[in-house]
């Protein structure tokens, strides 16, 4: 069985195009699981839900939780999340170590590789760096800070290995297998319209926050000849 | 405080100081800049306080139309003498001193008239978002920068969504070909 883990920045991109519905379908077409863990549920849920503006789509979230289309990982993941975190939080080195990432996003990560799953949906951009390309995290954080950068080779080789089988996915990626599987079809009422429809969705989640290029979408475009 | 830190904090709080006497918003916005650096390197809560402040003075010194709020003396003034303040304790090192006057800002802002008030705290919360993209452009997470300019996830990332964060080339690790080819073996 594949199951997959959100982070907390694949779920607000979905929600914020109102595309929270999706994860319904493509479920189905996983046969696997969609995991979130505690920290990310506090982000989505608990957290919007004390304010106004995204209280609508945190309880949303919520519904999915309960109807079980998102499933809330319990066990603890402290060990797993403190080791990584340490990894990923002393990798480059300024005039101190910089703290690059926090728990919700490490804990996905840990998460992640507990379960051992098919693929790690997260769209903001340095857990995905510092996962796939560290070199080019370390390339712009010298480009950026305009300052001398170190990297610990020792705990960047450490984070590469423990991290090897991870399969990095944005929200972009699940709206474009989405899209070839047809669940966006109901919009579509000339076929002059795909490329519209396509385009509109991934610009929409580049708009609210997912790390994909102008173009990488181009790409996808062509990929699906619009 | 790190050496570093401070020298830097007062030299942006000179600079902006000057710039509130000469009524220079665009020197103002440029000088909330260079604080950035540091708070991405050293996350610390005075840069970053300091960075927010000044920015959100500048986009206030911008709209010429607060001008004409019958508290805006109070407001220029709540902001003039804390940061000269602040400025001064911080060259002798009295660290708490200076926290206690950039603190003192928000406190005196209270007191200029309700609809006034209502603005420059938008103001601030906007600026704080604002900072908080220049970091996470700066290479930090988008969850660490949300948690240390106290913002939350959802109002930075409908933020930087609207920023070229994304199309630096720093930020492509992967082809969409490979990435929809995964996708494409595990959702059938």
């Amino acid at each position: 069985m594949n199951n997959v883990v959100f982070d907390s920045s694949t779920i607000i991109s979905l929600a914020m195009q109102d595309l929270l519905w999706i994860l319904e379908p493509m479920k189905k077409m996983l046969g696997g699981e969609f995991y979130v863990c505690e920290a990310v549920k506090r982000e989505v849920v608990d957290k919007p839900l004390t304010g106004k503006k995204f209280k609508y789509e945190a309880l949303f979230i919520m519904n999915m939780l309960e109807k079980g289309i998102l499933k809330l990982y319990h066990d603890d993941l402290t060990v797993e999340t403190n080791k990584l975190m340490f990894l990923c939080n002393h990798a480059f080195k300024a005039e101190d170590w910089i703290k690059l990432v926090d728990e919700a996003e490490v804990q996905s990560l840990a998460l992640a590789l507990k379960l051992n799953t098919a693929a790690y949906f997260v769209d903001e951009r340095t857990m995905r760096l510092l996962i796939e390309d560290p070199k080019l995290l370390y390339a712009l954080l010298k480009k950026k800070l305009h300052t001398k950068i170190d990297a610990n080779r020792d705990n960047i080789i450490a984070l590469k290995k423990l991290a090897s089988n991870v399969n990095v996915l944005r929200s972009s990626e699940l709206i474009l297998r989405g899209y070839e599987l047809g669940i966006f079809d109901k919009f579509i009422f000339r076929e002059d319209m795909r490329k519209v429809l396509l385009d509109g969705l991934l610009w929409g989640t580049k708009l609210r926050g997912c790390s994909i290029s102008g173009n990488e979408i181009d790409d996808a475009l062509r990929l699906e000849k619009l | 405080m790190e050496d570093k830190i401070k020298n830097d904090i007062l030299s942006v709080l000179k600079d902006s100081i000057n710039a509130i006497k000469q009524d220079d918003a665009t020197k103002l916005k440029d000088t909330s800049d260079h604080v950035i650096h540091d708070a991405s390197i050293f996350q610390d809560e005075h840069t970053i306080s300091v960075a927010v402040i000044i920015y959100a003075v500048a986009k206030i010194f911008e709209r010429l139309r607060y001008r004409e709020y019958k508290s805006w003396g109070i407001f220029h003034r709540a902001i003039f003498e804390n940061l000269n303040t602040a400025y001064e304790a911080l060259g002798k090192d009295n660290v708490e001193g200076f926290e206690y006057h950039i603190h003192k800002i928000i406190q005196d802002l209270n007191k200029v008239e309700e609809k006034f008030r209502k603005y420059i705290f938008e103001v601030i919360e906007r600026a704080k978002v604002s900072k908080a993209s220049r970091v996470y452009e700066h290479g930090v997470s988008l969850g660490r920068t949300a948690q240390l300019l106290g913002v939350n996830e959802w109002e930075l990332m409908e933020y930087v969504g609207g920023t070229g964060i994304a199309d630096v080339k720093f930020s492509i690790s992967k082809s969409i070909d490979k990435r929809i080819k995964l996708a494409r073996s595990l959702f059938k």
